[in-house]
């Protein structure tokens, strides 16, 4: 039967491999390995390891200043680490282990196409409207013609909810659909993995919850592993299968697999204090 | 069959369309744009089609671009009310159709493009050319208030931002006046000894150049410098503080964005601009010498006589005037537009570049101006 094919099938033939079996069948997407992050001398997160599953929607947590949008931009190829390397696994049957950072320009240029990046403010180019926005990455890279490349953008926004916005410019439009374009615009090449900063921030909760509603469908229908950096708890229980905690203290992984599991089982503090804070206080917000 | 090459077949039997497709349509390369024409084509056909099935079983893979194509049919079937049992198709594709339906839009409406004619164009640009004008009339004005402000010592700004832009808008920019000065004074007095010669008046390059240097020429040239180095400066950082919200911040802090940020920018270009036109005479000055010793032979000592002799206090002030009138325009044009910038990062280019262009322009017209006037009062 038909197999919806997220994106670009890599040839191994092509590229450099580093270590693991090519015949096995991975369920990995992404593994990384003794990754450290640093800015200057200030080291924020060391020797952090952890692999995050095909079709997993993994949650990246911590309080503000741990690190976590510095590891996504570092899982994403934004942000150089200090040491350790990402691992992207590729191929038809997703057995060909890729490291980002040791790879060429070239080759991470192609590792780039397994993902797309959502800003947490959208980040849209202002200057565009929003079907030129999703439909940019498709015009550079592709083949398809300018007519096949305007109807996945326009499909792709009315899978976020905006049919009819096609010409409008962000400007133009709320927050929160200058945040659906921006999810859009990272799924326009159909990419296996997707990362996401901060989706809900600055959203009410009306909106966030359709957001968080819309990424389980695009998970559920496209099979697309998901990286979310966020620290909204009602987000991190309803769309998280799988989740780490980063501590600013200890500067490395705390708690680690399912939120609930991690809610119940770890004997962290900080980790209790953060999973339950918010709860307390809606609860307080409620009596009185 | 190649399942690496996308293939399609389409078959009419009787009243029914059967689509088949295979292969591997995951690929941009060799996506086959026809297919979706071909299928349109099925409509114009004699035989009436009243029912399309589909076969995709043969696909090793698919993303969104064939979507695309059979979305698109699915909705001339529609048009042309013919049964296309979108079942048929993979599940995850129906999952996809499904949810690009499905998602509530507020205010969903499709933007009209509108074609204007001349007429409306040359009539909305003119509109908008008198509404800036009156803009730049208001902003002057509020810009004055804040001036008179300051002289009752009622206005409230940092005294540290007007010394760091005094710092920024003149001892920094120090090279770049040396440098071009020194070269407009040097050009000045080549084309003039070029022209003197020809009488025998070639000591008379130290006038010529000392006049125009001292009186206009330094000014403009600095002026012009200033448009593009400070007042760019000006807009891009206002700019983009108003796409930050940083004046609307200064403003619920019951802070005069005027007083705070455009009255620093003004003082520190009013009293910059006439040092460094004073200052670039001189190095325009310094230039025709170096080029009255080496092309002409007239030695320092002639060239600096007929210079002092030549050079008057009035045309130091009249340069000094004129310099201090274009450090107001620069910074008053620069504030103007970085103030009413619009909230995108383009919106802070198009200030800058309009301060640029608009400060030069009027630099020239005002020294246009000036120049008749001095010569009407015999300045």
């Amino acid at each position: 039967m038909a197999k919806f094919s997220n994106n670009i099938v890599f040839n191994s033939t092509v590229f450099n491999k580093t270590g693991s079996n090519d015949t096995d069948f991975s369920d990995d997407a992404i593994v990384v390995e003794n990754l450290s992050l640093a800015y200057g001398d200030n080291v924020i997160q060391q020797n952090l390891n952890f692999n995050i599953k095909r079709n997993d929607i993994f949650i990246i947590m911590g309080n503000s200043g741990s690190g976590k949008s510095t590891l996504m931009r570092a899982m994403a190829g934004l942000n150089v680490p200090a040491a350790g390397d990402v691992f992207y696994f590729c191929g038809k049957n997703y057995n060909e282990r890729y490291a980002f950072w040791q790879s060429s320009d070239a080759m991470q240029l192609r590792i780039k196409a397994q993902f797309g990046v959502m800003f947490q403010n959208g980040a849209l180019f202002s200057s565009m409207s929003l079907i030129d926005n999703v439909s940019l990455r498709l015009f550079e890279t592709t083949q398809y013609s300018p007519r096949r490349i305007r109807k996945i953008a326009a499909f792709k926004l009315s899978l976020v909810g905006l049919k009819g916005f096609e010409d409008y410019y962000p400007s133009e439009i709320s927050g929160g659909m200058q945040k659906r374009v921006g999810i859009a615009r990272a799924m326009a090449m159909d990419p296996p993995i997707l990362f996401f900063d901060e989706p809900s921030a600055g959203l009410d909760p009306v909106s966030s919850k359709l957001l968080d509603d819309l990424l389980l469908e695009l998970q559920e229908s496209m099979g697309i592993t998901m990286v979310v950096v966020t620290h909204e708890l009602d987000s991190i229980f309803a769309i998280g299968n799988n989740a780490i905690f980063l501590d600013h203290e200890q500067k490395t992984i705390i708690a680690r697999g399912h939120p609930k599991q991690i809610l119940s089982d770890t004997p962290h503090e900080q980790v209790q204090s953060f999973l339950t804070r918010a709860k307390e206080e809606e609860l307080r917000g409620y009596k009185s | 069959m190649d399942n690496s090459i996308p293939e399609y077949k389409i078959t009419h039997n009787n009243s029914i369309l059967d689509i088949e497709i295979s292969g591997d349509w995951a690929q941009d390369s060799h996506f086959p744009e026809e297919f979706e024409y071909e299928l349109e084509q099925q409509f114009n056909k004699k035989n009436k089609i009243e029912s399309v099935t589909i076969q995709m079983e043969q696909v090793t893979a698919w993303n969104s671009a064939l979507l695309t194509v059979i979305l698109s049919f699915s909705e001339l079937c529609e048009q042309h009310q013919t049964l296309f049992d979108l079942s048929q198709l993979p599940p995850e594709m129906n999952h996809l159709i499904t949810l690009s339906e499905k998602i509530p839009s507020r205010h969903l409406k499709s933007r009209q493009k509108t074609s204007s004619s001349f007429l409306h164009i040359v009539g909305t640009d003119v509109i908008a050319a008198v509404k800036d004008v009156g803009d730049v009339i208001e902003f002057i004005g509020k810009a004055g208030v804040a001036f008179f402000a300051m002289i009752r010592g009622k206005a409230v700004y940092r005294a540290s931002d007007t010394w760091l832009i005094m710092q920024q808008t003149g001892a920094e920019a120090v090279p770049i006046v040396s440098l071009l000065n020194f070269l407009v004074g040097a050009i000045l007095g080549y084309i003039g000894a070029m022209q003197l010669e020809k009488f025998g008046a070639e000591i008379y390059i130290g006038d010529m150049v000392g006049v125009a240097m001292t009186r206009e020429i330094a000014a403009i040239i600095t002026g012009i410098i200033m448009a593009g180095r400070s007042g760019a400066a000006f807009a891009a950082q206002l700019g983009t503080m108003k796409v930050n919200d940083e004046i609307d911040a200064l403003r619920s802090m019951g802070l005069s964005p005027m007083e705070f940020l455009v009255l620093p920018r003004m003082i520190g270009m009013m009293l910059m601009m006439p040092l460094l036109a004073i200052y670039a005479s001189f190095m325009g000055i310094l230039g025709g010498a170096v080029v009255a010793y080496s092309l002409l032979n007239i030695s320092l000592e002639q060239y600096t006589g007929v210079v002092i002799k030549s050079v008057g206090l009035n045309d130091v002030f009249a340069g000094i005037f004129m310099s201090a009138v274009f450090g107001v325009i620069v910074a008053v044009v620069g504030c103007q537009k970085g103030m009413s910038c619009g909230n995108s990062a383009e919106a802070v280019g198009i200030s800058t570049t309009s301060a640029v262009v608009t400060a030069t322009v009027i630099i020239f017209i005002c020294a246009a101006i000036l120049t008749i006037i001095y010569g009407v009062l015999g300045i």
